[in-house]
């Protein structure tokens, strides 16, 4: 990050990291719920609450 | 009427006195030109004041009421907008110093649409910068100062819809538009006392609005009732070539008795006077619904899908700003670095959480669908205080166990009505939630009508103060 902004800290740049193992976390934690996941199964691209019926 | 009971007047009350010449738009306007002038500076409510086009708005309400043409319940009405709608007059800045001076040549369709209805366009309204969509855990995350509610002002006025909740709450002006993608209309009209409609997904064009999250995003009315969020509604609701998810709906109510059911579980983790307040509201409630029990919300994991989906359009959305380094610029120094996170999220995580949301949806709807609305407290809590992380403020464990309606509701699409419903702790409003079916606005504000007949915490008016009583942090 930075390539973005050269004066973030090391303690900002410590802190992203922790957001983005948290974000991971967050990743794998949707999938731990439900069926697993199906080769056809689409994701929403365009949202309305119509899609699902 | 005294100039406080006009500035805390309702719609219906404002139509009336405008109808029969008892006040004129002109007067309206002037009185909400000078509270905001007067007020928002105290609260931290207001980007910018818009007293030109408000005065010219007024002066042509008024020809045309002389002239007996009435556009609509809102002709002639003050109103302000959340800081993230275009308009021409001014800059609008998303809350955010790196876009302060960011200008548009027109107006939004939300804004254009309620000056086709006739009501009068005062000020931008102060925000959450970027409503919150990097990641913000405190106050202090606006350029133009952390915003305090008028009910109590070491506390904050909630967001991401800040200024809007606390114009509505102060008097400032009848009503105000706030954007939700998960929370930002009903936390400030729980922080501010007031009433606060989030449509459903698709109810409100978006285009001249900020985006934070295109699947995600909704315009919607804080008010002082739930019948003026509905008056706001249908001036802003239909179709809209300019934003492609806007669809013209209808919107109307059954004749039939509301039928409403309890969130399972809705009190655990709340604060004794949130959870005292919700049970004294569910009993007003059974006065006129059929209230057919407890329904468990489906163990699913909402929060995780609304943050990775949340992250992941946002950082598409800023890609610029935070591929600029300005971020740095942002006033909360979690928004500082929370575009990086953001920016990091794995395309994977994102197209698995719009892969999940079908099923989750479906599962919402199999739960909650037979009822015109599932009541719960909005929060479990009261507002934070200023100069506290939000994750330091209510540290009691027992208050981690709460369950949350805000994300699954947003994750679905589905519209929610928020109400006051008493008082906590430290003077700060109390609120309570009814979530709705898909296109099932009228269902809430009918049964918001009800409830408001046989409850007055929305009458309540805060103490205002006239100046800061001491210093703020100054702004970069």
């Amino acid at each position: 990050m930075r390539a973005f902004d050269p004066k973030l800290s090391d303690a900002q740049v410590e802190t992203i990291a922790r957001g983005i193992d948290g974000g991971y976390a967050a990743g794998q934690k949707l999938n731990k719920h439900g069926r697993v996941l199906r080769n056809g199964d689409e994701p929403v691209t365009r949202f309305s609450v119509d899609a699902v019926r | 009427m005294t100039h406080d009971d006009l500035a805390f007047a309702d719609l219906a009350t404002l139509r009336d006195l405008l109808d029969r010449r008892a006040v004129s738009s002109l007067e309206l306007t002037r009185l909400a030109l000078d509270r905001l002038a007067k007020y928002g500076p105290v609260y931290n409510a207001v980007v910018t004041i818009l007293p030109e086009r408000a005065l010219r708005e007024a002066k042509r309400a008024d020809r045309e009421l002389r002239a007996g043409r009435v556009r609509s319940p809102l002709h002639g009405i003050p109103y302000g907008v959340k800081d993230l709608l275009a308009t021409p007059d001014a800059p609008t800045t998303w809350g955010a110093a790196p876009y302060r001076n960011q200008r548009f040549d027109f107006d939004a369709t939300a804004v254009r649409k309620l000056a086709d209805a006739g009501a009068v366009l005062c000020a931008k309204l102060a925000m959450i910068e970027l409503a919150g969509g990097f990641g913000y855990n405190d106050a202090d995350a606006s350029f133009t100062g952390p915003p305090r509610t008028p009910w109590n002002w070491r506390y904050w006025a909630g967001g991401s819809s800040s200024g809007s909740g606390i114009a509505v709450a102060a008097g400032l002006v009848p009503f105000a538009i706030g954007s939700e993608t998960s929370g930002s209309i009903l936390f400030p009209a729980l922080a501010n006392g007031v009433s606060g409609l989030r449509p459903t997904y698709g109810r409100v064009s978006r285009h001249g609005a900020m985006a934070l999250c295109w699947t995600l995003d909704k315009l919607g009315p804080l008010t002082r009732t739930a019948a003026d969020a509905e008056t706001v509604l249908r001036a802003l609701a239909g179709a809209d070539p300019l934003d492609p998810s806007a669809e013209d709906r209808p919107l109307r109510a059954p004749s039939r008795k509301p039928r409403i059911a309890v969130l399972a579980h809705a009190t655990r983790g709340c604060q004794s006077a949130v959870a005292a307040n919700f049970r004294a509201s569910v009993k007003a409630l059974e006065s006129f619904c059929d209230v057919a029990g407890e329904v468990a919300l489906p163990d699913l994991p909402y929060g995780d899908a609304v943050g990775t989906i949340v992250n992941a359009e946002g950082a598409a959305a800023f890609r610029d700003l935070i591929e600029s380094g300005r971020s740095r610029e942002l006033q909360s120094v979690d928004d500082r670095t929370g575009g990086y996170v953001a920016y990091a999220t794995r395309a994977v995580d994102y197209l698995d959480a719009q892969r999940r949301r079908p099923a989750m949806i479906a599962a919402l709807r199999k739960a909650f669908g037979a009822y015109d609305a599932v009541v719960a407290p909005t929060i479990n809590t009261d507002t934070y205080p200023v100069g506290i992380p939000f994750d330091k403020a209510y540290p009691d464990p027992k208050l981690q166990t709460a369950l949350d309606l805000v994300n699954p509701g947003n994750l679905a699409g589905l519209p929610a009505l928020a109400m006051p419903n008493g008082f906590g702790e430290h003077g700060l409003p109390t609120s309570f939630q009814l979530l709705g079916v898909a296109w099932g606005e009228a269902r809430l504000t009918a049964i918001g009508r009800r409830y408001q007949r046989v409850t007055a915490f929305h009458h309540k008016r805060p103490a205002l103060l006239e100046k800061k009583p001491e210093a703020e942090k100054p702004r970069s």
